[in-house]
C-alpha cells in the first residue's frame, strides 16, 4: 500500500514537473505553429504587437509601470557599467547625452555635438534648463567632472582613452564642454553621447565615485526621481514634474528584483508586472492571442559568436579551424537554441542590422561536411576532444553548445562541455586550471558605430591575444576606427567584415531579439527600439 | 565543568581553521577564472593585471590563503569583489531578514511537529499516525524549488490572496503585509523540517511510552494526558535539543533557493549571488559563518542538553574528573 502510495505520488511530482519545464533546448521538439509577425532583423527592427486591441483606449495620465529586475543594483550609479541589469534599473533617474543610432541620433541632456573636420575636437553644447532631482542646474562642471570620474573607472577607456591615447577637455561656457583627441575615433560620439553625467556638486570634487557614499545620494537627470531603494527588493520612482523635456505620463516606476523567471511569469500573468522578458515558444505562445497583453520584439543589437583559441592548440592551423567552421550548419544551430525565428535569426556577420556599416551581403560559412572531414583529417583535429566552455546565464547557449558537440561527431571530432561565466579574455587566459580551445559569448551594443567593440573584435590589446587576427585585418580595423569620414569607415568596416571570415577563429552564430510582453493597459512601448529599456521613459503611457 | 567548557570551545578552533582552509581551496578550484567577471573588452593589459592583483589572483593559493586569513584574524573580511562595499556591511544588512523568516519557520516546526510527533506516538497504528506517516514521507522528499513554485502557482496566480515574492508590497510596510509575504516561504521552508520533527518525536515517544515509570504511572491511575505531558514529553524532546542545536546555521544563512525564488533579500540570496559572481571574500564569509553558527549550535546543545538531563551532566563531570574529556 505504502509503495503504490508512494510511487503515484513520484509519478505525479515528475508529471507537474514536466509541465513547469521550460527550457529553450525542448522547444525546438514542439511543431512550429504559425507565430505572430516575427520582427525581421534585415531591416532596422519593427516592433510586433501580437495581440489584438481591445476597444480603443486613450492615453491618460498616471499609472505605475512595474518591471523586474534579475538582480539588485550595487549602488546607484549606472556610469559605463557593463551590466544590462544595472543599466535597466537606473535608467529612469540617468539621462545620456544622446543616443545614436545606424541612422539617428536622439539627444537628451546635449542640445547638439560638433565634430571638427580633423575628428580630433568634439564640442559639445548642452541643454541649459536641464536640472538635477536636487534643484542644481545640470552645467559644463558636471561633464568636466564625470570625465575626471572616468579617470578613475577602469572600463572607462572608451571614454578616455579611445584607442589607447588619452584625451583633453575644458570648458568653453557654462554648457559647452570642448574635448581634445589625439587621433581621430570613428566610435567616440556613440561613447561619449551614451555617457551619464554625474552631479559634481554632491561629491565635492571627489572623482573616485565608485564605492563612493554619495553615488547612493540618488540625484540624478532623468524623467524620474528615486524614491526608495528597497535594498534586494525594489527600486521605487517617481516621475520628475520639473523634467526639461516635459512631464511623464506614468506617475512612477518600479523595478522590482523578481530572481526566478518562473515566478516573473506568474507575476506577470497575475498583474503583478507589467512586462518581462519572454524566451520560449511556450511563453510567446501563451501571451500572444491574450487581450490582456502585448508581446514586442526588436533586435537586441547583440551578436553571438563562438571563439577559437589558436595560439598553443590544434587550432593553430588554419585548416583546423577551417575545418571547424565547415562543419557547423548555423541556422540549425540557431533554430535549436531559440526554437523560433521572433528570438533570433543567424547571423552572417558580426555586425547587426542596426549597427552602422552593417554589410547585408556578408556570407557567413556554410556546412560543407566533406570539406570539413577532409580538413579535420589534414589538420590532426579528427580524433581530439575540445573543451568548450559557455556560460549559463545567456538565453540559448546551452543548447547552442550541445548543438555545436552534436555536429562536430559528423567530423569525428569530440567535445567537452564546461559550463561558467566566461569571457572572451577565457580563451587566452594561460591561468586558467582549464585551458578552453573554444567559447561562446556575445557582443552587445552594436548599435551605432561599431568601434564600440574594438575590444571583443578589433585590434585592441586583449582582442589581439584573441588569436587568428591577420595583419590585414587589424589594420583595416584601425583604418575604419581612424577614418575621419563617413565614407572611409564605410569601406574599412566592410573589409573588417570581410576580413573576420578569414579568420576562421571567430564564428558569428545568431543575431537575438528582444522578446517581452506588456500588459496591454500601456502604450508607447514600440517607440523605444534599444535593448536598454527604455530609452525614453517620457514615450510610455497608460491607458484608460 | 569550567574546565571541559573551555576545552570544549578551545576545540572549535581547529575546526573552524580546517573548514575555512577547505572551503577556500574547494572555491578557488572551480572552473573559470574569477577575474573575468570584472574585467571588460576595453580593458588594457596593465589594467588586466591590476584586477588580478587587486583580487590577490596574481599569488599563489596557499599566498592567497594567508593573506585572507591575516585579515581575517584582524577583523576585516574584505569587501565584496561585486559591490566594493565591506563584506561585514553586506552581511550585516541582510542578517536580519534572514533570522526572521528561518526563525519564523523554525517556531513554526516546533510548533506543529512537537503536538503532532506526541500524538502519533501516543495514538500509533491509528488513521491519523499513518496519513502523518504519509505527509512525512512526501514531505521529505519534495524538492523545495517545486513547492515554492506550486506554492506561488496556487496562492498568487489562482487563488490571487497572497503575493508572489518579496517581502513588503510596495509603499505598504505593515505588519500585516510582511506576514502575508512570509505565509509561503515559511511553509516551504518548514514543511520538511516538521516531517523530521515529527518522526523523531513521534520515535521518541513510542520508546518512553514501552518504559517502566510509563507503566507505573498507569498503574497509579494517571491518565492518558498526564502521563504524555507530566512524565512522557520532557523526555521525549530531549533529542529534539540536538536537532535545534544542529538547525541554529540555518538561522543565518538562509536557504539559496527559497529566498531566491521567493525574492527574499536574505543571506540566502545573497549566498547564491557571490557564487554566481565568483567573489571570493563573500563566499568565504558566508561559509564562515555557517561554519561557525553550526560547531556554536551544536556545542550550545550539548550544554543544553547535560542541563535537561542530569544523566547526562553527571557523565560529563565523571569523565572530566578521570581525564577523558
Amino acid at each position: 500500500m505504502k509503495k503504490t502510495l508512494s510511487i503515484l505520488l513520484a509519478a505525479a511530482m515528475l508529471l507537474s514537473m514536466a509541465a513547469c519545464g521550460n527550457s529553450a533546448a525542448e522547444q525546438k521538439t514542439e511543431t512550429k505553429t504559425e507565430t505572430p509577425a516575427a520582427t525581421t532583423t534585415t531591416t532596422p527592427a519593427a516592433t510586433t504587437e501580437t495581440a489584438p486591441a481591445s476597444t480603443a483606449k486613450e492615453k491618460v495620465d498616471g499609472g505605475t509601470f512595474v518591471m523586474p529586475l534579475s538582480a539588485d543594483v550595487k549602488e546607484l550609479i549606472s556610469i559605463v557599467t557593463s551590466d544590462d541589469n544595472i543599466w535597466q534599473a537606473l535608467s529612469p533617474m540617468w539621462d545620456m547625452m544622446w543616443y545614436e543610432t545606424n541612422d539617428s541620433t536622439n539627444f537628451y541632456l546635449a542640445e547638439s555635438y560638433d565634430i571638427s573636420d580633423d575628428g580630433l575636437d568634439y564640442t559639445v553644447k548642452l541643454v541649459e534648463n536641464a536640472k538635477w532631482h536636487d534643484g542644481e542646474a545640470i552645467t559644463a562642471d558636471d561633464l568636466i567632472f564625470t570625465l575626471d570620474a572616468c579617470q578613475t573607472i577602469s572600463n572607462a577607456n572608451n571614454i578616455v582613452t579611445p584607442n589607447g591615447n588619452g584625451i583633453t577637455y575644458e570648458k568653453t561656457d557654462d554648457f559647452t564642454v570642448v574635448i581634445h583627441l589625439e587621433t581621430p575615433v570613428s566610435f567616440y560620439s556613440n561613447v561619449l553621447g551614451r555617457l551619464t553625467i554625474l552631479p559634481e556638486h554632491i561629491y565635492e570634487g571627489d572623482p573616485n565615485v565608485v564605492g563612493h557614499e554619495k553615488s547612493n545620494a540618488g540625484i540624478g537627470s532623468g524623467p524620474y526621481k528615486l524614491v526608495e531603494w528597497n535594498k534586494g527588493e525594489s527600486l521605487v520612482y517617481t516621475r520628475n514634474e520639473d523634467y526639461y523635456r516635459g512631464k511623464p505620463n506614468l506617475e512612477s516606476i518600479i523595478m522590482k528584483v523578481m530572481p526566478d523567471a518562473a515566478v516573473q511569469e506568474m507575476a506577470m500573468q497575475n498583474g503583478e508586472l507589467s512586462m518581462m522578458r519572454i524566451t520560449t515558444q511556450e511563453q510567446l505562445d501563451k501571451f500572444s492571442g491574450d487581450e490582456k497583453f502585448n508581446v514586442y520584439s526588436f533586435s537586441e543589437v547583440r551578436t553571438n559568436f563562438l571563439l577559437l583559441r589558436t595560439s598553443d592548440n590544434v587550432f593553430n592551423d588554419i585548416k583546423a579551424r577551417q575545418a571547424f567552421c565547415l562543419a557547423l550548419n548555423i541556422p540549425e544551430i540557431v533554430e535549436a537554441s531559440f526554437g523560433s525565428e521572433i528570438f533570433a535569426s543567424p547571423a552572417n556577420s558580426i555586425f547587426t542590422p542596426m549597427t552602422k556599416y552593417y554589410n547585408p551581403d556578408q556570407k557567413n560559412y556554410e556546412q560543407d561536411l566533406e570539406l570539413a572531414k577532409q580538413l579535420a583529417e589534414e589538420s590532426g583535429l579528427a580524433g581530439t576532444t575540445l573543451k568548450y566552455g559557455y556560460r549559463t546565464d545567456r538565453v540559448g547557449m546551452e543548447a547552442q553548445a550541445l548543438m555545436v558537440q552534436q555536429q562536430l561527431k559528423q567530423i569525428g571530432v569530440g567535445v567537452e562541455l564546461i559550463s561558467g561565466n566566461f569571457g572572451s579574455g577565457a580563451i587566452n587566459n594561460d591561468e586558467q586550471e582549464v585551458k578552453l580551445d573554444l567559447i561562446s559569448n556575445g557582443a552587445d551594443s552594436l548599435v551605432g558605430d561599431p568601434g564600440t567593440k574594438n575590444g571583443t573584435f578589433g585590434n585592441s590589446a586583449k582582442a589581439v591575444r584573441n588569436s587568428g587576427r591577420t595583419e590585414e585585418y587589424m589594420q583595416a580595423w584601425n583604418d575604419a576606427i581612424t577614418a575621419v569620414t563617413d565614407e572611409a569607415r564605410a569601406e574599412a568596416y566592410e573589409r573588417v567584415q570581410a576580413l573576420s571570415q578569414e579568420t576562421y577563429s571567430f564564428i558569428p552564430t545568431s543575431q537575438p531579439n528582444y522578446v517581452f510582453v506588456a500588459s496591454s493597459q500601456f502604450g508607447g512601448l514600440d517607440t523605444n527600439q534599444t535593448v536598454m529599456l527604455f530609452q525614453d521613459y517620457i514615450d510610455l503611457y497608460m491607458l484608460g | 565543568m569550567k574546565q571541559y567548557l573551555i576545552r570544549r570551545f578551545l576545540q572549535l578552533i581547529p575546526v573552524v581553521f580546517l573548514v575555512s582552509v577547505f572551503s577556500y581551496f574547494i572555491i578557488t578550484l572551480a572552473p573559470g577564472d574569477p577575474a573575468e567577471m570584472y574585467i571588460t573588452d576595453e580593458m588594457t593589459e596593465e589594467q588586466i593585471q591590476a584586477v588580478y592583483e587587486e583580487m590577490g589572483l596574481d599569488k599563489s593559493i596557499p599566498e592567497q590563503y594567508a593573506a585572507w586569513l591575516g585579515k581575517v584574524l584582524q577583523g576585516d573580511f574584505g569587501k565584496s569583489l561585486y559591490t566594493s562595499h565591506p563584506v561585514t556591511e553586506e552581511i550585516k544588512g541582510k542578517l536580519g531578514n534572514t533570522t526572521l523568516l528561518m526563525g519564523t519557520a523554525f517556531i513554526w516546526s516546533l510548533l506543529v511537529a512537537v503536538p503532532v510527533g506526541l500524538i502519533c506516538g501516543m495514538k500509533k497504528g491509528s488513521l491519523f499516525d499513518k496519513a502523518v506517516g504519509a505527509y512525512t514521507h512526501v514531505a521529505v522528499s519534495v524538492p523545495n524549488f517545486w513547492l515554492a513554485i506550486m506554492m506561488i502557482y496556487l496562492f498568487s496566480l489562482k487563488l490571487g490572496i497572497l503575493p508572489t515574492s518579496g517581502m513588503h508590497s510596495l509603499n505598504n510596510n505593515t505588519t500585516w503585509d510582511l506576514i502575508k509575504h512570509m505565509i509561503m516561504p515559511v511553509m516551504v521552508l518548514s514543511i520538511e523540517t516538521i516531517a523530521v520533527f515529527i518522526k523523531y518525536v513521534r520515535s521518541n515517544t513510542i520508546s518512553q511510552m514501552e518504559e517502566d515509570y510509563v507503566l507505573t504511572a498507569e498503574s497509579k491511575g494517571c491518565s492518558g494526558r498526564q502521563i504524555l505531558f507530566g512524565h512522557v514529553m520532557k523526555n521525549t524532546l530531549l533529542p529534539i535539543i540536538t536537532l535545534c542545536g544542529m538547525r541554529l546555521s540555518s538561522l543565518v544563512v538562509g536557504s539559496f533557493i527559497t529566498e531566491s525564488v521567493f525574492g527574499w533579500p536574505g543571506l540566502g540570496r545573497m549566498g547564491m549571488t557571490a557564487i554566481n559572481n565568483r567573489d571570493y571574500p563573500l563566499i568565504m564569509a558566508y561559509t564562515m559563518l555557517s561554519c561557525v553558527m553550526l560547531i556554536i549550535g551544536n556545542f550550545v546543545a550539548d550544554l543544553l542538553y547535560a542541563a535537561a538531563d542530569p544523566r547526562v551532566k553527571k557523565s560529563i563531570l565523571s569523565a572530566v574528573d578521570k581525564g577523558e574529556r
